[in-house]
Formats: C-alpha cells, sequence, structure tokens
C-alpha cells in the first residue's frame, strides 16, 4: 500500500503519461484503447440521452433535397465536356469522378468512370477545353491518371503565334504550384522541350500528337485540346520555353472525361459515384449525442472490428452531410460533424434550382452558431467565386454541396444553404481565409448512415 | 477490497456517464458554459477518497467519459490522469468540504483537462500524424468559461454530489 500510496510514484506516472501523449506513440495508444474497451459497453447506459437529443431535430425536406443532389451531380458531370464545338466532333467522352490522389504521388489520380468498359489505359483525358493527362492504368476497379504535370508525362504539342508555328513537347512542371498575385488563384506553368523554332515565344498551345509517333492511336483524340499559353521564362543564363495552363489542378478536378474509342458509352455523361445507391450506405449507431467540449462538435458512433470505419468517410442523414469519420479506438469511431474545426470537405456552390455551380475548393467548420447554423470556413479564392455566383443571380439561394474528389465522400451531398443576409466577407486569422454561414441543423442521431466505397462490404 | 466498494466503483461510473450525457444535452443551450459535470462529480468524490484512490479514479473516470470526448485514447488518458491529480493536489491546500474548496477545486480540474485535450491535440497536428488542430483564441475563452461554470456548480451543487447515494464505500477520508 505504501506503494501506491507514493506522491512521486503519482507524479512519475503522470508525467510519462502525458510526456508519451503529445506525440501519437502507438504503442501507447493501442494500451490506452485496450484501457477504454469498456466505455463502448458501458455507453450503452447513457442511450436515454441520445434519444432525448433525436427527438428535438427536424426532418429535412427530402424531395427537394433528392433533386439538388442529382442536378449538382449532373452539372458536375457535364461541366467537363469542351466548350469549342470542334472539340466535341466526332469524339465519345466518358466521365469519370476523382475519387483520390495517389499517396505520395499527387500527379496520378484514381478515378471512377461512368462506364468502365468503355476506358482503355493511354486513352487521353481533359476538362472542358484543357487536356489534363492520360489513363495509366487501373487498380481495384480505379483507374489512374496520369496529369500532364507529371515529372515524365509527355504530349506533343504546337504553338500558334500569329503566322509562326513551334512543334514541341510539354510534359513535367517548369514552375511550381504558386499563387497569383491578388486572387490567390494557383499558378502552374508546364515544362516545354524541344520547341522546333526559339523565336515563337507566346502563343496558343495544343495538343497536335501523331498516331505514328506515340504508339497509341487513341493519343491522337486530343489533338486541338488546349495546354495553355507559351511563354519564355529566363532562370540565369537560360532561356526556358513554359506552358501556363488555365486549369486549378489543386481544387478543380472533381470531374474529368476520357476520350474514348469511338464505340458508344454506355452511361454516357453521370456521376460514377451514385449516392442515392442504398447499399453504397450503412447504418450507424450512435452512442453519444455530442461531446463534453463545447468547442468541438463530434459524436460517437459504434465501430466494426472486422471491417473499422474508414478515416474521412461521410456520415449523412438522407442526402444531408452531417460530418466525416475522424478517427477509431477502443470499437469506437469519432465522427467530426459540420460546425467541427477538424471537419473539411471539397465543395462546390450551386444557385438553388440550376445547374450553375462554382468549385469553392476546400472548406472548414469553424463552429456551430445555433441550431440551425454553422459557421464555414473558405479560401481566398473559393470565397472570390462564390460572390462571383451570387452577383450572377443575387436572389437565388445558394446550396453548398460536397464536390466528390476524395476518398469516402461522394459529390452532391448537401453541406446546406448559403445565408446571404449574414454572409460575410470579413478576414479571420491569417488575412487570407474568409467566412459564411451555412444553415444545417443540430443532427439527428438516431438516423446516421456511412459511405462505403464499392470496394468495401457493409460492416 | 470490499464488494461494497466495487459496487460504488461501478455506482460511481453510472453517475458519471449520466452526467457526461447531461453535458452534452446541456451544451446545446449553455454552449462554452456548460459545466464539465461529469469532472465536478470526480472532483467530488476525490475530495472524500484516499492518495491511491487515484488509481481506480483515473481509469474509471475516463471510461466514462470516452464515448463523449473527441480525444485520442492516449490523450484523453492522460488529460484525465492530470486533472485527477491537480484536484488532489489542490484538496491537499484548500479545505475540500468548503465552497471555495470545491469550486477551486472543480475550476483548474475542468480547466487542466480542457487544455491539455486542446494543447496535445495542436501539438500532435502540428507534428503531421493526421490530428486536427483545433487551438485557437475562442478555446481559451471556453477554457475560462467551462471552468468558472464548472466552479459555481461545484460550488452550489458541491454537497449534494459528495452525497451522493450508492457511493458511501467510496467515502474513506473524514472531513
Amino acid at each position: 500500500m505504501g506503494v501506491l500510496r507514493s506522491r512521486t510514484l503519482q507524479l512519475v506516472l503522470l508525467l510519462l503519461c502525458l510526456a508519451l501523449s503529445l506525440r501519437r506513440v502507438e504503442g501507447m495508444e493501442q494500451a490506452c484503447a485496450v484501457l477504454l474497451t469498456p466505455a463502448r459497453y458501458v455507453a450503452v447506459l447513457a442511450q436515454p440521452f441520445v434519444w432525448l437529443r433525436g427527438r428535438a431535430v427536424q426532418a429535412e425536406d427530402g424531395a427537394s433535397l433528392l433533386q439538388g443532389s442529382q442536378r449538382v451531380r449532373a452539372a458536375l458531370a457535364t461541366a467537363v465536356l469542351p466548350l469549342e464545338p470542334e472539340l466535341r466532333a466526332g469524339r465519345t467522352f466518358v466521365a469519370c469522378e476523382v475519387v483520390a490522389r495517389v499517396e505520395r504521388a499527387p500527379d496520378r489520380l484514381l478515378v471512377r468512370a461512368a462506364d468502365d468498359l468503355a476506358v482503355r489505359v493511354g486513352d487521353p483525358v481533359v476538362l472542358q477545353n484543357h487536356y489534363v493527362g492520360r489513363v495509366s492504368g487501373e487498380r481495384d476497379g480505379e483507374w489512374e491518371i496520369e496529369l500532364v504535370t507529371a515529372r515524365d508525362h509527355r504530349v506533343g504539342a504546337i504553338a500558334r503565334h500569329e503566322d509562326e508555328i513551334a512543334r514541341l513537347v510539354v510534359g513535367g512542371l517548369r514552375r511550381e504550384l504558386s499563387r497569383e498575385r491578388g486572387t490567390g488563384a494557383p499558378a502552374v506553368v508546364l515544362a516545354a522541350h524541344a520547341p522546333s523554332d526559339r523565336r515563337v515565344r507566346a502563343g496558343d498551345v495544343r495538343v497536335q500528337e501523331t498516331p505514328d509517333a506515340s504508339g497509341h492511336a487513341g493519343r491522337t483524340r486530343a489533338n486541338g485540346y488546349k495546354l495553355g499559353e507559351l511563354e519564355v521564362l529566363v532562370e540565369g543564363a537560360a532561356v526556358l520555353h513554359g506552358v501556363r495552363t488555365q486549369v486549378d489542378w489543386e481544387h478543380g478536378l472533381h470531374h474529368v472525361a476520357v476520350l474514348v474509342d469511338a464505340a458508344p458509352a454506355q452511361r454516357g455523361m453521370v456521376s460514377a459515384r451514385e449516392p442515392l445507391d442504398a447499399q453504397r450506405w450503412a447504418a450507424l449507431m450512435s452512442l453519444s449525442a455530442g461531446n463534453v467540449w463545447s468547442h468541438r462538435e463530434t459524436l460517437k458512433v459504434v465501430d466494426h472490428p472486422q471491417r473499422p470505419l474508414r478515416t474521412g468517410a461521410a456520415v449523412v442523414n438522407g442526402l444531408q452531410l452531417c460530418g466525416r469519420v475522424l478517427a477509431q479506438s477502443a470499437g469506437m469511431a469519432d465522427v467530426a460533424l459540420l460546425g467541427d474545426p477538424a471537419f473539411e470537405v471539397e465543395a462546390v456552390a450551386q444557385l438553388d434550382g440550376t445547374s450553375e455551380v462554382a468549385a469553392l475548393g476546400r472548406v472548414r467548420g469553424l463552429g456551430r452558431v445555433n441550431d440551425t447554423e454553422v459557421s464555414l470556413e473558405l479560401s481566398a479564392l473559393g470565397m472570390q467565386r462564390l460572390q462571383d455566383l451570387v452577383q450572377r443571380a443575387p436572389r437565388a439561394q445558394v446550396v453548398l454541396w460536397s464536390a466528390g474528389s476524395e476518398r469516402g465522400v461522394p459529390a452532391g451531398l448537401r453541406l446546406g444553404l448559403l445565408q446571404p443576409a449574414r454572409s460575410t466577407s470579413e478576414a479571420v486569422a491569417g488575412g487570407a481565409a474568409r467566412t459564411v454561414l451555412v444553415g444545417s441543423s443540430v443532427v439527428d442521431v438516431r438516423r446516421l448512415s456511412v459511405w462505403l466505397e464499392s470496394n468495401e462490404e457493409a460492416p | 477490497m470490499s464488494g461494497a466498494r466495487i459496487l460504488s466503483m461501478l455506482v460511481y461510473m453510472v453517475f458519471l456517464l449520466w452526467c457526461a450525457g447531461l453535458e452534452t444535452l446541456l451544451g446545446d443551450t449553455l454552449g462554452a458554459w456548460t459545466p464539465a459535470l461529469s469532472l465536478v462529480l470526480a472532483c467530488a468524490v476525490i475530495a472524500r477518497a484516499e492518495d491511491e484512490d487515484l488509481w481506480w479514479l483515473v481509469p474509471l473516470t475516463a471510461i466514462a467519459r470516452a464515448p463523449f470526448a473527441p480525444d485520442e485514447p492516449s490523450v484523453l488518458v492522460g488529460g484525465t490522469f492530470l486533472a485527477l491529480w491537480v484536484a488532489l493536489l489542490v484538496r491537499r491546500v484548500l479545505d475540500a468540504a468548503g465552497v471555495l474548496g470545491r469550486a477551486t477545486t472543480a475550476f483548474v480540474c475542468v480547466a487542466s483537462a480542457l487544455l491539455w485535450s486542446t494543447v496535445s491535440g495542436a501539438l500532435r497536428a502540428a507534428d503531421g500524424d493526421g490530428t486536427a488542430s483545433v487551438l485557437s483564441m475562442g478555446v481559451y475563452a471556453t477554457v475560462v468559461s467551462a471552468g468558472l461554470s464548472s466552479a459555481l456548480l461545484a460550488a452550489v451543487l458541491g454537497g449534494v454530489l459528495q452525497s451522493l447515494p450508492g457511493l458511501a464505500a467510496l467515502r474513506r477520508r473524514a472531513w
């Protein structure tokens, strides 16, 4: 008993415990998770609080949510088609929804195609009038796309400036991602190799592949698609050619289109991940109606030991995005709800009832303002795009939706309705970000579901 | 350890669970001023406990708070250990039966648990382990407001919590 009463021993163990919890030490996490395992079971005794919280929540209008979701997904899928008629003529497109970037290879995307049978390795990939890359492989039902920004990517091109023409090869980055002054828009300059005429220093650069040189007939389908504007960069004594692109490589790649062989695509231009597919959702059991710290908005749900919930998976109530799975431990999983500072998602804004959408990039939870509103943080560029959209129809309502392009969150889940009267453009910490208020009710914790990718099984 | 004492520990855990559940409901209306009921109860029990009781108080309190805490397991255990150890420390200095003693113990206990949760989360995020940083000026305001409301609750209801039914076997220490 003397040892147990020792205050020194208590202090030493306390300091050890604190030191080991400052950083993630796997052994310590596992030991603590084992210690907390009974929590998963004793939490059942607090279920009355879950029921009490659930009864206080109003139901959403399911029909309008459904229509809105379908419209925004159709808008995202068809927005990838070229605007120039000559780039559409004689070509067949298959819409692909971006699922993720390949780990440690940000120049490679993983996508899900609306029609897998039509897609082949080597097919060019475009976004509106722009060439963005090539299908480079398939893994676990997902297609891998190598972007033109990848170091080893090469595509034949032609630059035209008035009467001057230069043939060149484009691929890889000449200059890393930087920001345009003022707007904060991403600026990417591709490397232009071996120009046939170095006197050509400006002009429109478009894809110009030849069947013989490429070795894959499909590559010529992208001929005429834009790569960007030619420019000359002086680096020390060297004069280098580069191609300034107009694609938002960071937050603009939610959907892309693959130029497939002339055989008709079965499904065409639809979003590949269908949030209305009931098989893709698994019901969740909430263990709590909230959490004990008022600056957080999280809740605990039951995890499945054989098939743990995927970190980042969307948690919904119908088509209303409520949050994302944050972490798992001790048979439980934390869900960061919309108002939690740990909540982040790629989002688009839509003029309600129309197909007009604007990519907002990443939005982050700042906190719940009241029972019906949360505060979200946008990037400066996202805020500018949102303001442009609002100005197009000042009286229309604006709805925020998930944009997809990340694993676990399909496009077309509603975040909420933008509150126009109280939206602000005040700078928050750092000066570069902006906040908006979004209508989103307190979550009904009794009716939550989690998204399963198609290569996952329901718990 | 007697059967009555083990039963009292289980009753203590159930009370803690309900207190934490009630906190989540109160949070909707009281926001940052929501008192940390479960930690106030833990302080009330520690006021009449012996030093060695910390060994079972820490795991039981962490288990009961786990379904309601957004922290990673090691942060929760470390934070609970810190909060209860600090409460034990304050008890040695102040009269735990008095209003001032109860209020002070509750304030430092709640503030240290909340600060630890926030600071360790921020350090982990800075370390790049995927933890989201929630550190902001608003958090410090929350620490003060949650601490004050908990202190007020302990001052008003601390006596009641110290004499909750079923916990008699845990009260080993005379005033």
